[in-house]
Order: C-alpha cells, then structure tokens, then sequence
C-alpha cells in the first residue's frame, strides 16, 4: 500500500490562508505551459504525502511553468513543483510549493485556489529546438528544466490531473482540490532535461529525480474552476473528502 | 456461458515468510479446484514491476504447472506483451505452442500492449509505438504456428527464412483474444477475427453498447488468421456465500483493495503524453451504477458485480448473458484479503448453485 505517511505539521506550517471557498472560475486565456517530468528515487516516498494521498507507482514529479501573457491578474510567471499521486481511486498531483514574479497575481490565486508560492524570478524561453525554464529565488537558481528536440503532439494526448493545494479553510486545514480546466490550442512534445533542481527550496529535501520520462509544451486557454471537493489530510481520501458546496 | 479464473497473482506487502511462494501455490489449488467444478478457463495475466498488484511476470510458467495438474480446464495465456522490448515475438510464438502441446489443446492465447508507465517506462519502450507493433504480432504470430518456414519483413522486427518450432496442437491454432481496458479497443479485435477478452469491469449498459459494436463489426472482420474468434468475454469479481451480507462485506474488501492497487499504478496517458494512449485504461472505465444503497453509510455492490449470495449472482449473470456476453472472467481474491478456505468455499457454492442455471437441456453450457 502506497498510502501517504507524512506529519501534517509541516503541511500546516506552509499552507496559504483561503480567502473563502466561495471563489469565482478565473480564466487565463493564451497562457504558455511548459511541463518536465522524471521519475524520483522510491527512497521514503510515501512520507511526501499526507495519508490522504497515495503515492504512484513509480513515483513522478512534475514541473509546471506557466507563462500568462495578459488576463485578469496581469503578465506573470509560476513555476511549480508537484508530485504525481492518488486520492482514493482518482488521479492528483500534489502541490509541494510555487515561485511567481508578480505579487498581485500570486496573492490573488492564493486567496483563491491555495497556490502556495513565494516571489521569485521565473523565466521561460522559446526556441525552435528548446524550451528552457528557470527559477531564481533571492539570488539562488532553484530550478533548470528544458524542454529538447519537440515534435508536435495531439492535442487530445496530454491529461491534466486536478491538483491537491493544502489551505487553512473555514473548516480547519484541508487539502483543496483545484479543477483546472485546459483548452489544448497547440502542444509539444519533447525530451526532459534537469539543470538544477533544489529540492529543500520545494519544500520536500528529500526529492531524488532520477530518470526523465517526458516534456511537453503548450499554448492553452486555462480556467480555475470554482472549488468542489477538499478533504481532510490526515485520513485517506475515502474516508476524508468532503463537499465544498 | 463460461466461466473463468483470472489470475492477478497479487502479494500484499511485506513480502517475508514466502508470502510471494503461498500466493503462487494458493493460485494452483484453486485452478485444480476449478478444474474439478468444471469452470471454463483459468487465466494468468502478464505485468511486470507492478508491486502488490501483480505479480505475475512469467504466466506461461505459471500456466504450465496448473496444465500438469488439471485435466480440461483451458489455460489462458492472458495476455502477453506483444512489444519487442518486452516479448520478442518469435520467443512469444514458441513458448505459446510449448504450453498448447504440454496442455494437449487447452491454450487460449490473449495479446495485449500493457497501459501501464510502470511497465512500457520500465522495459524502455517508446510508448508511441505499442498499437503498432501489437497489430503486427497479431498478423504474425498465426502465421508463426501454421507455416512450415516463414521469412518476416516488418516494422518491428524482421527474420529470414526459418522454421519456427514447435507447432501448436490445436489446429490451426489457439483462440487468439485481445485484452480490452480502453474503449474502443473491442473494434480493433472486431476489425481483426480477434476474440473480446475484457479487463476492466464496466456496467451493463456500457459493456452491452461495446458488445453490440463487436459483434455488429466482426460480421465484415479483415482476420488475421482462417480462425475466427467472435467471443466476449468480461472480468468480474467473484465472493459467493450463503449470507448476503457477509458476501457484501468481503467481497467489497477484497475488491476495493484490488481496486486500490490498480488506481496506485502510473498509466502511461499520465506519465507520457501520446497519440497512442488515449485513456487511463482501467482508471477511466465507465462504471456501472451501484444498487440501491444497503443502508445509509454502508458500500453497496457495483451494478452487475458476481458479489453476494447465490440467487443475487444468477441474477447478475443472467443480465449478462442478456447483452451478448459469453464468458464471465473472475478474479477471486485481491491481496489475499480473502483466505484460501473463503476463496475454495465461494467457488464450490458458486459451482453447486450458480452453474446449473447456466447449462442447457443437455447439461452443457
């Protein structure tokens, strides 16, 4: 059984405060995604996880850095560092932290989604032959992933999981589940590179990448969709899901 | 209708005290007993590095045990990997006439392509290419058993001119089946004289719209051999006791850790994003409604699953045998939840009081 073992005190510790479980769907339209995967050592994964979650088979982490050109909260830049997982039968990523470069538009998700990032420089460059990503927080490179040799990818082939965001709620502290829905317009596919991954500044010291799977980018249109289900992190999610509305 | 085992071979950790040596030795017991209650087939699955869930690496050695201590009960070989990474395809050919000769005629032989990262990452396949070269195996592998010499030029793989040995028994080969988990793979078996061998257990009125697809489909079948199989199998969960209500409480315990397991596992549309893979296979089967809520807070039974009391499984299979479906796979335990003396009772209750209703006026079925 892959049923997460981790302390929930670390989890407390860094989860944002939700404005209010109430929040409207946001639309983000032509935002650039570029998203790098490998396989990490099995070494204590079940620990990464509260018990609501389990871990997968292997375990996979992800990257995600969006790049959102215009829209509602502005240009801006989120990277984000998540881990493959499950909630009872259903597949989740689980957000192990953020760095944005726009303080509104980090606070305003948040309030709104529990997107737990800190102010940091993040960047993400185009070429015919890369994508290449990089996250810089108080003078330190955190993070370098690239995307190499892309081909073009159908648009249908690339799944989205709804991510798992800890968050102080009205309700005590809860996992969110945060439903993003993604309108494909174009995507990528392309090898994964690592240049610099700094596990302790993701909040999970312990990470080992050890083998690429993929990388893809893409253009979509994005929406945060109001909030439906959290659950409670110290049962699995069988037991501890609950309805926000 | 026919009734089989389906052999996960599932090992709840921690694996001491030669927890992997019981679950192997359990599995044959009850393809003997199977043998003896006259079920159909028992089969054995074909993953590799999926902990708990499976481990059943090797299928064809398992299968050729349980042929050398059974009588008729056939033996499915279901299903193997037909990726050259994983299974060359010539080694595939040989090793599946080896086990229809030492079975004398019992093989039935299923293909698959696995949906699984854990499995296509772990051997380095490129998942782009897995329908592919599953579609040349199913083209090959008959003429592998029936020409005296054959010379291959392909895709994914070539060979000069060479006999390939041995021949099956069966003539002009085994069943051939293919695996379905994702929807829409019933028709590439239709397309191809292949028999329907389902994996995942959907509802009633979604596996009743893919039968009838099947079926319609395989009236103009392009086959791949003079062998047509037209039969549709489906997968079940099978706990059978006098007591309702102990049935539902162990029966669903046995299948939501199967389930559990089987959600733990990285498929390959999650991990690789491809053409090729357009589902999350078992993850993304359309479930059947549940009945009716036993009482408020307790699990009930899923529409259509073989859990419960004798009268409760004849009625679910006849609603089976309704839509078209020939055969019912069963799993019989998930993780050893169950204990080998339930397992052994529910089959006997099941043979003695669910079986007759399925057998014709000549008391065959």
């Amino acid at each position: 059984m892959l049923y997460g073992t981790g302390s929930i005190e670390p989890i407390a510790k860094r989860a944002p405060k939700l404005g209010s479980l109430d929040t409207e769907p946001l639309i983000l339209p032509e935002v650039e995604l570029l998203r790098v995967s490998f396989e990490i050592a099995r070494h204590e994964v079940t620990s990464f996880f509260p018990p609501a979650l389990q871990a997968t088979l292997p375990p996979l982490l992800t990257w995600s850095v969006y790049r959102c050109k215009e829209g509602p909260l502005g240009p801006f830049c989120l990277a984000e560092t998540q881990l493959n997982c499950r909630s009872g039968a259903r597949t989740r990523t689980y957000l192990l932290a953020g760095v944005i470069d726009s303080e509104p538009a980090g606070t305003a998700l948040s309030e709104g989604w529990a997107f737990d990032s800190r102010i940091g420089d993040v960047r993400l460059s185009q070429a015919f032959d890369r994508v290449d990503a990089s996250v810089v927080v108080e003078g330190r490179t955190i993070l370098e992933v690239s995307m190499r040799d892309p081909a073009p990818l159908d648009l249908e082939a690339i799944h989205f999981s709804p991510s798992m965001h800890p968050a102080h709620t009205s309700s005590g502290l809860r996992l969110l589940q945060v439903d993003t829905k993604f309108q494909v317009q174009r995507s990528e596919r392309g090898s994964a590179h690592l240049g610099c991954f700094s596990a302790a500044d993701w909040n999970e010291p312990r990470i080992l990448p050890t083998h690429p799977v993929t990388a893809t980018f893409s253009a979509v249109d994005l929406t945060l969709d109001q909030l439906r289900f959290m659950s409670r992190p110290e049962v699995n999610a069988f037991a501890g899901t609950e309805s926000v509305r | 209708m026919r009734f089989g085992l389906f052999f996960e071979i599932g090992v709840p950790r921690p694996f001491v005290d030669n927890i992997e040596y019981t679950v192997f030795h359990n599995a044959i017991e009850q393809a003997r007993l199977a043998d003896e209650l006259e079920f159909d087939s028992v089969w054995a699955v074909e993953h590799h590095f999926l902990e708990e869930y499976s481990h059943s690496s090797a299928p064809e050695l398992l299968l050729t045990a349980i042929a050398a201590q059974t009588e008729r009960i056939r033996v499915g070989h279901g299903a193997v990997v037909c990726v050259p990474e994983i299974n060359h395809p010539i080694r595939v050919a040989e090793r599946a006439a080896v086990l229809d000769i030492l079975s004398g005629g019992r093989l039935e032989f299923g293909t698959a392509r696995s949906s699984t990262w854990t499995e296509v990452g772990g051997f380095g396949v490129d998942p782009d290419t897995t329908k592919k070269t599953w579609d040349e195996y199913v083209r090959v592998l008959p003429r592998m058993w029936t020409e005296e010499y054959l010379a291959w030029d392909g895709v994914c793989f070539s060979m000069p001119e060479r006999a390939i040995l041995p021949k099956p028994v069966q003539d002009p080969h085994p069943p051939l089946w293919v695996t379905v988990t994702s929807p829409g793979t019933e028709l590439d078996a239709a397309e191809r004289g292949i028999g329907c061998l389902g994996v995942a257990s959907a509802g009633y009125a979604e596996q009743e719209r893919r039968t009838r697809e099947y079926h319609r489909r395989i009236q103009n079948c392009d086959p791949v051999s003079d062998h047509v199989n037209d039969n549709v199998s489906t997968l079940n969960f099978l706990y059978c006791n006098a007591d309702s209500e102990v049935a539902r409480l162990r029966g669903l315990e046995m299948q939501g850790r199967f389930g559990v397991e089987n959600a733990n596992l990285l498929f390959t549309r999650e991990a690789y994003p491809s053409g090729a893979y357009q589902t999350l296979a078992n993850l993304a089967t359309k479930r059947g409604k549940k009945k009716s809520e036993v009482s408020a807070g307790t699990p009930a039974v899923p529409e259509g699953t073989c859990i419960g009391d004798p009268a409760e499984i004849v009625a679910a299979i006849k609603h089976w045998e309704s839509i078209g479906i020939d055969g019912i796979n069963f799993i019989v335990n998930g993780c050893e939840v169950l204990e080998q003396q339930e397992i052994l009772d529910s089959m006997r209750l099941f043979a003695r009081e669910v079986m007759p209703h399925f057998r014709d006026a000549a008391g065959k079925r």
